[in-house]
């Protein structure tokens, strides 16, 4: 079974060299930018579950705040929280000038200095929760901004809800894209393999009057689109990947401005499976549409006729 | 065997290729068709291949009614019967060997059957030593004993040969005529169309006469 359709691919390839050689060129830069938008959209949501992992909640609290058996009663009730801590003014007020010390050493021994640091709530999350459920963070900051002297939350929302809606943004202009350039590639495998066929005319009329079945003379042509396919999707692979590369070294060299905790990951296998896949089947599919014109079984009547 | 009844085939032009066509062949026998160039022998021999669908009359062919055949039984049917074309109809870019085996290969053979019977078929043409040669590296008469072992290599019930001999020189017509003849005593009914009036004479076989798209029968004995 396998055998003759090698040879007629290899009969292909050997007829139409150019043709064949710019389908593949041209769908594995297609699936390459299908595999590179893949790779963006993993690591753009890496970078926010990677925050979700490390989430914290300060709940900062005005000087007369007075019902901290509530709002311990509401934290301890609450969804994944794995551990919190009061700090104090005097605590906060140590923290920072531990932290400036070094920056600003007469702070430190400045007697006039006059505390201007809330006391707060330093509230750490469970990581499997955060991961997965930064709306219900959202909420829960809201909730305890409606208690009676908490002056502020914060959990880094700003730049949190900003990089969301960039990933968003990506998300859907890129889905766009793959949607566009899968199309495209639909046809460009179609016109690979119209091409092979209306070379070929004589052959499929041939065949057909000595007995050859619709299947069988379509099947090759099928096989076809499904190797251009697979051949493109599989090159895009590498060349995601090496475009990943280089984007590392470039990170790298720029000596860590996006954070170095955050670690950039390649298309996982899973990934990488279903983008040849799906560069098989939508060759499969495009070569389809061309093929279920082809091979009627009167070919030559209808040439004749 | 073959029965044609009231058989119109019409080109686009228009052109009336056959006219009221009526054909009784049994089973086993051995028919010359001859008539002059563009009276429709080919046309003839089209319809009742399934080459070309006739535009109105009935075909029966080795069981099959050609007006009624389902599109998926007319692979099958064509498996039945072998056809020397006039213009032979050989693939390309395939070997002498490949084009020969296909019918076989079509089928669904065995390897091994292929290989021992497309190399006696090649044999019995002459043409073994030629079995890896494309088609256009041989020449007219050649390429002609191709077409003709192609149409015989899975031993059809019918064999249908449109001018076999019209490329050989008179010895190879003989040898050709002479295989046909054999294949003839093993049973295989063979209609066939040729110019050749002196190769008619000598072989004493039923001769139909076709005369624009119109059968003359006449017997040659
Ligand atoms: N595809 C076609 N379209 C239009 N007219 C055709 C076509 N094929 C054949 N004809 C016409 O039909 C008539 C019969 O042609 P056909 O090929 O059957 O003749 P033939 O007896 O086989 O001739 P020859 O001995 O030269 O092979 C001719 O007038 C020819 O011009
Ligand atoms: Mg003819």
């Amino acid at each position: 079974m396998l055998n003759p359709l090698l040879k007629h691919f290899a009969r292909i390839w050997r007829q139409h060299f150019a043709l064949q050689m710019t389908t593949v060129i041209v769908l594995s830069g297609t699936f390459s930018v299908i595999g590179i938008s893949f790779l963006i959209h993993q690591n753009l949501t890496k970078v926010l579950t990677q925050w979700g992992n490390s989430i914290s909640m300060s709940v900062f609290l005005d000087d007369e705040f007075n019902n901290s058996d509530k709002l311990i009663s509401k934290i301890k009730k609450s969804e994944g929280v794995a551990s919190f801590e009061y700090v104090s003014k005097e605590k906060a007020s140590q923290l920072f000038k531990d932290q400036v010390e070094s920056y600003i050493p007469d702070l430190v021994f400045d007697s006039e200095f006059k505390n201007p640091l809330p006391a707060s709530y330093e509230i750490k999350f469970d990581r499997n929760w955060s991961k997965e459920k930064y709306n219900e963070v959202v909420r829960f900051a809201k909730e305890l901004m409606d208690f009676k002297g908490v002056e502020e939350v914060s959990y880094g929302q700003n730049w949190v809800e900003n990089y969301a809606a960039v990933v968003d943004k990506f998300n859907h202009s890129s889905g766009l894209l793959i949607f566009v350039l899968l199309t495209g590639s639909l046809f460009v495998v179609g016109n690979s393999i119209r091409n092979s066929i209306s070379q070929r005319r004589d052959e499929i009329e041939i065949l057909e009057l000595i007995g050859s079945t619709k299947w069988s003379i379509r099947i090759p042509y099928i096989f076809e689109g499904f190797v251009l396919g697979f051949i493109a999707s599989l090159i895009s692979i590498i060349v995601t990947y090496l475009v990943f590369n280089w984007q590392l070294s470039v990170i790298e060299s720029g000596v860590g401005i996006v954070g170095g905790q955050y670690h950039l990951s390649f298309l996982s296998f899973k990934t990488q499976f279903i983008i040849v896949l799906l560069g098989s089947i939508f060759g499969v599919v495009g070569a389809y549409f061309c093929v279920t014109k082809l091979s009627t079984g009167w070919t030559a009547h209808q040439a004749e006729s | 065997m073959i029965d044609f009844s009231h058989v119109y085939k019409t080109y686009p032009g228009p052109v009336q290729a056959l006219s009221n066509v009526n054909l009784k062949i049994q089973k086993g026998e051995f028919i010359f068709l001859t008539g002059p160039s563009g009276s429709g022998k080919t046309t003839l021999f089209k319809v009742l291949s399934a080459y070309l669908k006739p535009s109105s009359g009935r075909i029966i062919v080795s069981g099959y009614d050609l007006n009624k055949i389902k599109e998926f039984e007319v692979p099958y049917f064509r498996r039945k019967i072998g056809v020397v074309y006039q213009d032979f109809k050989l693939l390309k870019d395939r070997s002498v060997f490949e084009n020969i085996a296909l019918p076989l290969e079509i089928r669904g053979d065995k390897t091994s059957y292929v290989q021992a019977r497309t190399s006696d078929i090649l044999e019995q043409v002459g043409l073994y030593f030629k079995k890896n040669q494309l088609p256009q590296q041989l020449s007219g008469g050649e390429q002609q004993r191709v077409a003709i072992a192609r149409a015989l290599v899975h031993q059809p019930g019918i064999l249908i040969a449109d001018e076999p001999t019209g490329n050989l020189d008179p010895d190879l017509s003989e040898e050709i005529m002479d295989l046909l003849d054999k294949v003839n005593a093993q049973g295989t009914t063979v209609f066939c169309a040729t110019h050749d009036h002196e190769l008619v004479k000598r072989r004493a076989k039923k001769v139909l006469t076709i005369q624009s798209g119109v059968i003359m029968e006449k017997v040659n004995a």
